[in-house]
């Protein structure tokens, strides 16, 4: 009787029924070498369970706890990492480049300090998210700060859209670290696109925001007690 | 009164284990995991009601997090952003035990290997799930599952044969 590696797998992952089983077995006993593919099969599944099984015993994160915990507000009858969509205003599909924390080049000035490290906010845009609240913007500014949220290692963290930039700061200590960028190339800026899209913001950032928001955006009171609060939690 | 969230809160803490388990073998990275865990769990109880009581929760909730990732996937391609982490082979706290250096070599063999192999290699071997439950997690029929797993395994052969023999010198 011949053997395929592929039963003998499965007679291995105690997949196969009561007869194959008993027939395998038979076979088993006079071919050394089918029973020893079989071994293989059976230390390798031995092998591979065990080599993940200490990391059983870790603590879970905080955050994941914090998940299980949670109730959920009655109105949260959304996803939780899309729901917020509705604050950011319809997606402008763009061709634009999206450049990450420590991957941004060395800008020339202000409004954003080069450090080591991190990308952190100066002057005007330092300003504008400290300052403006998403909640009461009456009219169009230079700097437009459109959503505030808690990112998953609960820090307060802002959308800021300017005319050719467009980004995401988070509050770490007493400065704005920009976790995200993007900026209008010249060829998006030829055609005009991300003025166009007026108060929308890049759906690339949208994509970002999704990735780091616990919950929905902070509604007007939250985001103001947070502003009075130096933006610390 | 007890809702079908309270039955899954109630059901989901013991499996969390797992579930960062499996998403650290998808995510091969720590933070990823976490997040990934983090996400399934709220999903997970805002669709409590779409789980059925008698069906297996695990499966479930891999399902979810095997979305969710390809989904993420998708979106950090979109801006080639791809982190691969080698934690995944790494272990907190030194240790020098044979069955420590297995574990490690073990587990970055697995990382090396492909997305779907890999996936099917943690639901199979690691979590221990059926053929079928597997299948339905990622989506396929249980012949592809079985064709990956097949392929895995030599993989995972011939990775750690050929890894076994500078480790058996040194102990």
């Amino acid at each position: 009787m011949t053997i395929a590696d592929d039963e003998l797998m499965a007679y291995a992952d105690g997949e196969l029924d009561a007869q194959r089983r008993s027939e395998i077995e038979l076979a088993l006993r006079d071919d050394a070498h089918l029973a020893q593919r079989l071994r293989a099969h059976q230390a390798m599944r031995a092998r591979v369970r065990a080599a993940f099984d200490d990391e059983l015993t870790e603590p879970m994160a905080p955050g994941v706890l914090q998940a299980l915990e949670a109730r959920q507000h009655p109105e949260a009858s959304n996803d939780p990492s899309w729901g917020w969509r509705r604050w950011g205003g319809i997606a402008a599909s763009l061709a634009i480049g999206l450049l990450i924390g420590r991957t941004l080049p060395p800008p020339s000035g202000a409004p954003i300090d080069w450090q080591t490290n991190e990308v952190v906010a100066g002057g005007a845009l330092e300003r504008a998210l400290s300052t403006q609240l998403a909640s009461a913007a009456t009219e169009i500014t230079p700097l437009r700060v459109p959503i505030s949220f808690v990112d998953r290692s609960g820090r307060y963290c802002r959308a800021f859209q300017a005319d050719r930039q467009a980004g995401v700061a988070c509050r770490s200590e007493d400065r704005w670290v920009v976790q995200a960028l993007v900026v209008d190339t010249p060829a998006s800026a030829a055609s005009g696109a991300l003025r166009q899209a007026g108060s929308a913001l890049p759906s690339m950032l949208l994509d970002e925001i999704d990735a780091r928001i616990v919950g929905v955006p902070l509604n007007s009171a939250q985001e103001t007690s947070a502003r009075e609060s130096g933006w610390r939690r | 009164m007890t809702s079908a969230t309270d039955v899954l809160r109630r059901e989901l803490g013991p499996l969390l284990p797992r579930l960062r388990r499996f998403a650290r073998a998808l995510t091969r990275h720590r933070e990823d995991a976490d997040d990934l865990v983090q996400l399934a769990v709220e999903r997970a109880l805002l669709r409590a009601d779409q789980w059925q009581i008698g069906t297996r929760l695990d499966s479930w909730i891999f399902r979810i997090m095997q979305n969710a990732w390809i989904d993420e996937m998708r979106a950090r391609s979109r801006y080639q952003q791809t982190f691969v982490d080698e934690a995944l082979g790494e272990h907190v706290g030194v240790s020098t035990t044979e069955a420590h250096i297995d574990a490690i070599a073990v587990r970055k063999a697995v990382s090396k290997l492909g997305d779907e192999q890999r996936a099917a290699v943690a639901l199979v071997l690691v979590e221990g799930l059926p053929y079928k439950e597997a299948a339905e997690v990622l989506g396929i029929p249980i012949g592809t599952l079985t064709s990956r797993l097949a392929r895995a395994r030599e993989s995972l052969q011939a990775t750690l044969s050929a890894a076994s023999a500078p480790l058996e010198k040194r102990t």
